[in-house]
């Protein structure tokens, strides 16, 4: 029953990136668990699968040899080293990050520091409690800024691989915008199945289909392959600096394909960084805590001759939007 | 005779649909998460008397979402007009800062089909989360599987409509 492909497809793409909140799936999950009365609990773990008990074996025998070989006992007043929470004695992977500087609407409680304001808890009804949900870590991605011989191997490369002229636009710091390929001129009428449909089937014959991870994100007169951030499944949009998300984006106009442009796919390294201690009393942090509507994203951010995509937060309220560093404010530069 | 799948194989699975599903009916993502909480919990309390020759996971799953969020706007009716005869300002559900973050994630589109009546909007849902055809649709929505059908098209020609009014 496709009467409407395109409007259709654009359901599609729409539901299919309607994700709840990185962790609510493994909190909600583990309130589940708890709900268990403990005797079913106490028979559940006893009852290990049979594949899995040569693993628990070893692994037992591996934690006895450890346990006598390094002498820490129960009592020794020793702590072990495999939490997984020992802090960083130095600045992580890429050092000390340059910090997002936005024009957007000043720090809510007019600081205008650096680091921002404490992150608050939205004011809104079943707002996540990020002092409880927030992962203590993020990763942060980086790219080095290609030289202009780099650009000039890369226009050609793409042109050979899309059979299309291609022009290559350089990164603008300010814009917050990496380098980006640019096709213009187009004139491909959209057909019956719609202008997703459309785009899809450009980018497709053109080898132009990010390689990255994306949600499809539909207007009237544009398609954005969104580049997500996070887990397998991207659950982090990228967003620019007008707090809209960003990506390859292709242009309509008339019934018409008329335009892509996109991010330059460069090689891109990631490097895990903590973050900051999350306030849970928004009035204190802020002077304002309802009606916020908190969003974690993505946020290109260049400096030095490297891109990095570092995780914040986009806070919504009536008065516009800001973002907030997630980043543990030592690890974010000042200037 | 169909078995019964593990919980945790269902949650895993149908956790991003069912928020979906209630993320189309409901005014923002925290209203969504609420329920969809709901419904796991109840399930989960259930799964013992989930009978699989009975109803496919999915068609059970979504009943239990569709009381969810039935029961959920019955009681934010109460809540509002307990705030109203407060002589409170309403209108959470149009806060410009939630309507600002859906358009981020999703154009105007989320916007539109919120804007469309009930069993539209349910339908349209239905249709593309929980993966069910037309007659098991009908059976949720207490219809036949042509009424579903004609509602899922008349869902689409008002999203239409209101999509041209946006643009």
């Amino acid at each position: 029953m496709a009467e409407d492909p395109d409007l259709e497809r654009r359901l599609e793409a729409m539901f299919a990136s309607a994700r709840p909140r990185p962790g609510f799936d493994d909190q909600l999950w583990k309130q589940l668990q708890a709900q268990r009365p403990w005797p079913r609990r106490v028979l559940d773990w006893l009852l290990v699968p049979a594949h899995l008990a040569p693993a628990l074996a070893a692994l037992v025998a591996v934690a006895g040899v450890g346990w006598l070989a390094t002498g820490i006992h129960p009592g020794s007043g020793a702590t072990t080293a495999s939490s997984g929470a020992a802090p960083y004695r130095t600045a992580p992977g890429f050092g000390v990050l340059p910090a997002l500087k936005t024009s957007a609407k000043s720090s809510v409680n007019g600081s205008g520091a650096a680091f921002g304001p404490a992150v608050p808890v939205p004011g809104v009804t079943g707002a996540p409690d990020l002092a409880q949900e927030a992962p203590s870590e993020l990763p942060v991605y980086r790219f080095d800024e290609p030289s202009p011989s780099e650009l000039a191997a890369t226009v050609t490369a793409l042109t050979d691989r899309s059979g299309l002229s291609i022009k290559v636009l350089a990164g603008d710091p300010a814009a917050g915008q990496p380098p980006r390929f640019q096709v213009t001129g187009l004139n491909v009428p959209v057909g019956p199945e719609g202008q997703v449909a459309a785009a899809q089937s450009f980018l497709g014959a053109h080898a132009l289909l990010p390689t990255y991870t994306y949600g499809v994100i539909s207007s009237p007169d544009r398609v954005v392959y969104n580049r997500r951030f996070g887990d397998p499944a991207g659950s982090i949009p990228e967003v620019g600096l007008d707090g809209r998300a960003v990506g390859l984006e292709v242009d309509f106009s008339g019934g018409s394909l008329v335009a892509v442009t996109g991010p330059l796919e460069l090689a891109v390294a990631n490097s895990p960084y903590p973050l900051r201690a999350f306030s849970t009393t928004p009035a204190a942090a802020t002077g304002e805590s309802q009606g916020q509507a908190v969003r974690l994203v993505y946020v290109l951010v260049v400096a030095g001759g490297h891109g990095y995509y570092e995780p914040e937060l986009l806070v919504f309220s009536s008065a516009g939007f800001e973002f907030q560093p997630v980043i543990a404010p030592q690890y974010l530069s000042r200037t | 005779m169909p078995e019964r799948p593990e919980f945790e194989d269902l949650y895993r699975e149908f956790l991003p649909r069912i928020y979906g599903y209630a993320l189309a009916q409901l005014r923002n993502a925290a209203e969504a998460e609420d329920v969809t909480a709901q419904v796991f919990i109840k399930a989960y309390q259930a799964y013992d008397r989930f009978e699989p020759r009975a109803a496919t996971p999915a068609a059970w799953l979504f009943q239990i979402a569709r009381n969810a969020i039935l029961d959920f706007h019955r009681r934010a009716g109460v809540r509002e007009r307990t705030v109203e005869a407060a002589g409170r300002e309403l209108g959470e559900g149009d806060d410009p800062a939630r309507l600002a973050e859906d358009r981020v994630l999703f154009g105007d589109l989320l916007q539109a089909v919120r804007r469309l009546p009930e069993r539209q909007r349910e339908v349209i849902a239905l249709r593309h989360r929980s993966d069910l055809g037309f007659l098991e649709i009908g059976r949720l929505m207490d219809c036949s599987e042509d009424a579903a059908k004609m509602l899922y098209h008349r869902a689409l020609k008002a999203l239409r409509a209101e999509l041209r009014e946006d643009g």
